[in-house]
């Protein structure tokens, strides 16, 4: 549980009452939306890209297919899911951050990805859809940043269609001891200062490190997705395990 | 997998790596031709899987609005095939088709005229390197380049050619490690006389073992 009995919470590592986490995230990506591609390239030298390629070859993705690209952000997955699942799918672009949404629609429309995709402002843990909606569920990087992480994978398993997949693409705990200081090094040394240099916003970046480091690791997210109901829960660390794929099934 | 395949796999991610390489090589081709748009339009929202034997992993090719995503998984069953790297190029020609599938080569799941308008795609682009060059670089520096490019590419060609020819002259009349025509020919004569000649034999053979047979019964 990442919600304590006191009704505190962390923010980064900070603890925070439950109930300011929300505003508090908000502030962070209102504050970094309209760069936040630039530095997703920039922080990761582009690997983020593979690691989506990788969730949408692990999805299993079929055209016709209702899609849910949950913390969407500035739509990557989206562009993707719109691609593949065709005119006879759909996907929804949820983020609970209207700024994240706006850059996400924005692009997405300068794209020329329009039919079938839909735009919901919907906080995780209380999702506005319908039970059984969706064929496929995708949160990439945006877990970390929900307050009550199980209560969102509850309701991520009930708007889910039995046979449907959640994905959680997550940065998680690197496999190897030696790749876990460097990148320690780079998260609270490098990372902060090329925040600060690029999106002028270095806190929201020291929040990004910490955050990521107060995240569940492999082992744990597994046993959360196995305690809200999903069956089959495996994951697969990518870069040494700086990121994992969790993947569940609802049967 | 041994634990150095895994780990490579696991850092660097080569199949989404491979994928995101093709997607960009691809679309960069396609997007310099102005007179693929037809052929790309008429496979809207259609995909081609290709399994490769050499590869351990689905490739999938899908349109869509004049762009070609990649995959490194399946994703329709619009048009599947399983074959190896060498004999793609053959999917242009039609009337190869049933011999490939009969040799095994070559196995389609769905709809082969899908395979063959994406072979079709890449055979008939038609890209002017030197005007894209042009748009770059300027008109006078392109045209010497592709100037010296056209130059090189003829004389590697002239070099590739007097080689193989030289090569076989060597082989052919220096060495004798190879055998003219007029040879086999001659080898293969004397092969059908020697042939026609054992015949005989065994003719000879058979008559004189049924004269002993039949003094030996009387």
């Amino acid at each position: 549980m990442t919600t304590e009995k006191n009704d505190t919470t962390h923010f980064g590592y900070k603890t925070v009452k439950a109930d300011d986490k929300e505003s508090m995230v908000a502030g962070v990506f209102h504050s970094v939306a309209k760069q936040y591609d630039v530095m997703n390239d920039l922080m990761s030298f582009g690997v983020h890209r593979l690691w989506k390629r990788f969730t949408i070859d692990a999805s299993g993705v079929r055209p016709g297919n209702a899609i849910l690209d949950l913390a969407g952000g500035t739509g990557d997955l989206t562009a993707k899911f719109s691609k593949l699942t065709g005119p006879q799918g759909k996907v929804v672009l949820a983020d609970i951050n209207s700024s994240m949404l706006n850059v996400g629609r924005d692009k997405l429309r300068d794209l020329g990805i329009v039919a079938n995709v839909d735009y919901v402002q919907a906080n995780a843990e209380a999702l506005p859809f319908e039970d059984n909606s969706f064929d496929i569920v995708t949160i990439a990087f945006g877990l970390r940043n929900v307050t009550d992480k199980d209560k969102a994978l509850r309701s991520i398993f009930r708007v889910l269609k039995p046979g449907g997949r959640l994905l959680v693409l997550e940065f998680s705990k690197p496999e190897h001891e030696l790749l876990n200081k460097a990148y320690d090094f780079y998260s609270f040394n490098i990372l902060p200062k090329m925040g600060e240099f690029v999106a002028k916003d270095g806190e929201s970046y020291q929040y990004l490190a910490e955050s990521i480091r107060m995240h569940p690791d492999q082992e744990t997210l597994k046993s959360m997705m196995d305690d809200a109901g999903f069956e089959q829960t495996s994951y697969h660390n990518l870069t040494g395990g700086i990121v994992a794929l969790h993947k569940g099934y609802k049967f | 997998m041994s634990m150095a395949n895994s780990l490579f796999a696991n850092m660097l991610m080569p199949k989404q790596a491979l994928t995101a390489l093709l997607e960009i090589i691809i679309n960069k081709a396609l997007s310099l031709d102005q007179h693929i748009e037809p052929q790309l339009n008429a496979l809207d929202n259609k995909s081609l899987t290709l399994l490769l034997s050499e590869l351990d992993f689905p490739i999938t090719l899908l349109v869509n609005q004049n762009v070609v995503t990649v995959l490194a998984s399946k994703l329709s069953s619009d048009c599947l095939i399983q074959t190896n790297v060498k004999t793609l190029p053959k999917l242009k020609q039609p009337e190869l088709l049933t011999s490939l599938i009969k040799s095994g080569e070559l196995d389609i799941i769905g709809d082969p005229k899908l395979a063959q308008q994406f072979a079709n795609i890449s055979e008939q682009l038609n890209i002017d390197w030197e005007q894209q060059l042009a748009a770059r670089i300027g008109d006078l520096p392109a045209y010497k380049l592709g100037k010296l490019t056209k130059d090189i590419v003829d004389k590697v060609e002239f070099a590739k050619n007097q080689i193989s020819h030289d090569a076989s002259e060597y082989l052919l009349h220096e060495q004798r490690i190879i055998v003219s025509d007029t040879e086999i020919n001659h080898f293969n004569q004397q092969v059908a006389a020697t042939a026609r000649q054992t015949d005989d034999l065994l003719q000879q053979l058979n008559i004189i073992a049924s004269k002993i047979g039949k003094t030996g019964a009387q």
